[in-house]
């Protein structure tokens, strides 16, 4: 499938900065199945440093701008062929040991609700390998949260997710690591793209990663209930949602921002 | 039996003679005034250290004890030894975890106890700093528990303090009483800001081809080290910042002055990792540089010590350094390990558990002698509450049988009487390994208390390496 990408953010601040410094990791992941076909980001009144390919693959450049201003706007384009890969990630070169990710966060904590949640579906799977259990686990996390928006905030740890029973595809996300990692199973939160389903839908998308010892990462999507397809764009990953953040930025001077974000996921015709 | 390092059988120990004679030719009362006055010039100076406690940060003054501690020649050859070879392993061992992992791989070290540590940063992970040193300053706290016995009680990997106090206590030394020496032939440890300096230009980045600019990188004057960081940063002729004086542009990192943005190589940092950017580690820390990982990564500045150097002195690593040096220097350890016990580990757990009486527990990642008991001074209340604190969270505790740390002539109220020391070398590590002459001991100024930590009431005192 070949997708068009075309991804635009803007932040207002309420006062002008003295000077703005953004980490931006916004690069498609290079794996089996996946051709950058073209690629670009561009700041406004910004430098670009060199691009560095962190520990778990990410690639991330440092962005800075020194001139006094109160916008700032990244801008996303790019063309990509996909393929299907029932989720599984492949070729894709990381040196981090996938036993940091058995390491919980604030947002990934859980607690006895979760635990007992997990362990339920982990006696329903005794008899079934690791796997198995992933995809009932993905399941019934899509089945137990009901998405909405506005229930939820950027911070919301998935203990509260799990008594609200409400929330977006990053507290899905959040709630599946928490409970792969209470079963043993090492989980990582992944940013990336989605091309809609309909015109509800969003472009951007949060879902998750599962490490296998004898396959590999496979990537679930458990606000679909299912695994990802060559409908998604994988861009970065991280421990949570903090962590795997595409935007980071420190603006020196001001306070408060508004954020602007346009994004659109188009399939074209073959390139 | 604890080991007296003045008294032996009742007559003093030979590197102590003329000391005794100076402590003895002191007439009434006068020693008070001198105590007096060593304080005096403390306050003087400015020495503080605050103390984090709930109410209002408090700044205190250590109390310096006048009467020095005392190493031969060949009894510092032993430590200075095991100090290096302490540092050179644990660093072979920071280069290995964050690439190769051969220790792993080897089962030597299990797998979960590194990569489940918060101490082990991912982010470093497949990166490999100039002259692949990752902790370039070692403060490694010894005890002494008999005439040729040193044991490490824990490793500081970090960024040691305390290094200005070393050097304080032998200025007012030298300043009160000058006669000392020339009486003794003591080696001179002037030269400490020099080495720093010269470590730290041997680490600069391979593209820095001119005499690279070194800052000390503070968190501000509120930081109980303030004192420390200023002052290293005076003696050795660079600037004292602060993360708003420093940014970064195209990876590369530069310092605001007077005269527009200078270029900075090295940066001597006495911030957390955790602080240190806030693009890539705690994204509200106000006092890290933004984007300066990204320049470190791309080889234009290097950071002292690397993020992540934590891993190495992590209490529960510890009980593994005896292996660590085998593996990586196949030398036998100079200096002991203390026994510890790995309440993570079910049998340890229940040992610990069964004989907490006698052991001191501690936490796996808490400092200055803070959450820790010490069992055979607790009451019984205090050990039914840690005990269940222990059994909520295992892996959070270590446990250590209760050391005979030697003792030392030391001022008191009542004159002068033996109180238990420890030591903290000071070893840098950079093109050149070596070890200062000369180091802190620090004094438990209670009698038989056996914590000399400065936020719980210890002292300092000079500690002198006699030249051979």
């Amino acid at each position: 499938m070949f997708l068009k990408i075309n991804h635009k953010t803007k932040y207002k601040y309420e006062r002008p900065f003295l000077s703005l410094t953004q980490s931006i990791k916004l690069f498609p992941t290079k794996y089996r199945g996946i051709k950058i076909l073209n690629w670009d980001v561009s700041v406004k009144n910004a430098t670009i440093g060199k691009k560095i390919i962190e520990s778990n693959g990410d690639q991330t450049v440092i962005a800075h701008t020194s001139k006094i201003n109160k916008n700032s706007e990244i801008v996303v384009t790019g063309e990509v062929e996909t393929t299907n890969n029932n989720g599984i990630i492949s070729g894709y070169k990381e040196n981090l040991n996938p036993l940091v990710y058995l390491r919980e966060t604030d947002l990934t904590k859980s607690d006895s609700g979760i635990k007992r949640f997990v362990s339920k579906l982990l006696v329903k799977n005794k008899k079934k390998n690791k796997l198995s259990f992933a995809h009932s686990l993905n399941s019934a996390i899509y089945e137990y949260i009901k998405y909405s928006t506005g229930a939820s905030e950027i911070s919301t740890p998935a203990i509260d997710i799990f008594n609200s029973k409400k929330g977006v595809c990053q507290d899905f996300a959040h709630l599946m690591i928490s409970s792969s990692i209470y079963a043993g199973i090492p989980a990582r939160y992944v940013v990336g793209y989605l091309l809609p389903s309909d015109k509800n839908s969003q472009a951007t998308h949060a879902w998750v990663e599962l490490f296998f010892e004898d396959i590999g990462w496979i990537a679930f999507d458990p606000s679909n209930n299912s695994c990802t397809n060559e409908r998604y764009l994988r861009i970065c990953s991280g421990f949570d949602s903090i962590s795997a953040a595409p935007i980071k930025g420190v603006a020196i001077g001001s306070s408060d921002e508004e954020l602007d974000v346009k994004v659109s996921v188009q399939q074209i015709p073959q390139q | 039996m604890i080991f007296n390092e003045m008294m032996k059988e009742g007559s003093v120990r030979k590197p102590y003679k003329k000391i005794d004679k100076w402590i003895k030719s002191f007439p009434d009362n006068s020693y008070e005034k001198k105590h007096q006055e060593a304080q005096r010039i403390f306050k003087r100076i400015g020495i503080t250290f605050s103390v984090y406690e709930k109410k209002s940060p408090e700044e205190r003054m250590i109390p310096f004890d006048m009467v020095p501690r005392i190493f031969t020649a060949k009894e510092w050859e032993l430590i200075e030894s095991g100090i290096k070879q302490r540092t050179k392993a644990l660093n072979l061992f920071l280069n290995d975890i964050y690439n190769s992992a051969n220790i792993i791989k080897e089962k030597i070290i299990p797998a979960d106890l590194v990569y489940g540590s918060r101490a082990f940063e991912s982010s470093m992970v497949g990166f490999i700093p100039p002259r692949k040193i990752f902790s370039h300053i070692s403060g490694i706290d010894v005890v002494r528990t008999s005439l040729n016995k040193f044991v490490v009680l824990e490793d500081n990997c970090r960024t040691p303090s305390g290094v200005s106090y070393m050097m304080q206590n032998r200025e007012i030394m030298m300043t009160m009483f000058p006669d000392l020496f020339s009486d003794n032939l003591i080696e001179s440890i002037d030269d400490y800001p020099v080495n720093l300096r010269k470590m730290l230009s041997s680490i600069a980045p391979q593209n820095c081809k001119n005499e690279p600019v070194i800052v000390v990188l503070t968190p501000g004057s509120y930081n109980s080290a303030y004192y420390e960081h200023s002052f290293l940063a005076d003696l050795m002729g660079v600037e004292l910042v602060e993360g708003e004086d420093l940014f970064t542009e195209k990876d590369k990192v530069y310092m605001r002055t007077v005269t527009g943005p200078q270029r900075v190589d090295v940066i001597y940092r006495r911030i957390d990792d955790h602080y240190l950017d806030p693009l890539c580690f705690d994204q509200k820390s106000l006092i890290g540089v933004p984007g300066i990982m990204n320049a470190y990564k791309n080889g234009n500045v290097t950071i002292c010590s690397a993020p992540g150097c934590g891993i190495a002195d992590d209490k529960a690593i510890y009980s593994y350094v005896p292996d660590i040096i085998k593996f990586y220097l196949s030398e036998k350890p100079i200096l002991e390990n203390v026994k510890t016990w790995n309440c993570a580990r079910d049998k340890d757990l229940k040992y610990v558990l069964q004989h907490i009486k006698d052991l001191v527990v501690k936490e796996v990642h808490g400092s200055g002698g803070h959450g820790m008991l010490i069992g055979p001074k607790a009451t019984k209340n205090q050990i039914k509450k840690f005990s269940k604190k222990i059994r909520n969270n295992p892996q959070k505790y270590i446990a250590q049988p209760t050391l005979n740390l030697s003792t030392c002539p030391t001022y008191t109220s009542g004159g002068i009487a033996q109180r238990h020391v420890d030591l903290r070398p000071f070893c840098l590590m950079g093109k050149d390994l070596n070890v200062i002459k000369g180091a802190l001991t620090r004094v438990a100024l209670k009698e038989n208390s056996l914590i000399v930590n400065s936020s719980q009431g210890g002292g300092v005192k000079d500690t002198w390496v006699l030249r051979k």
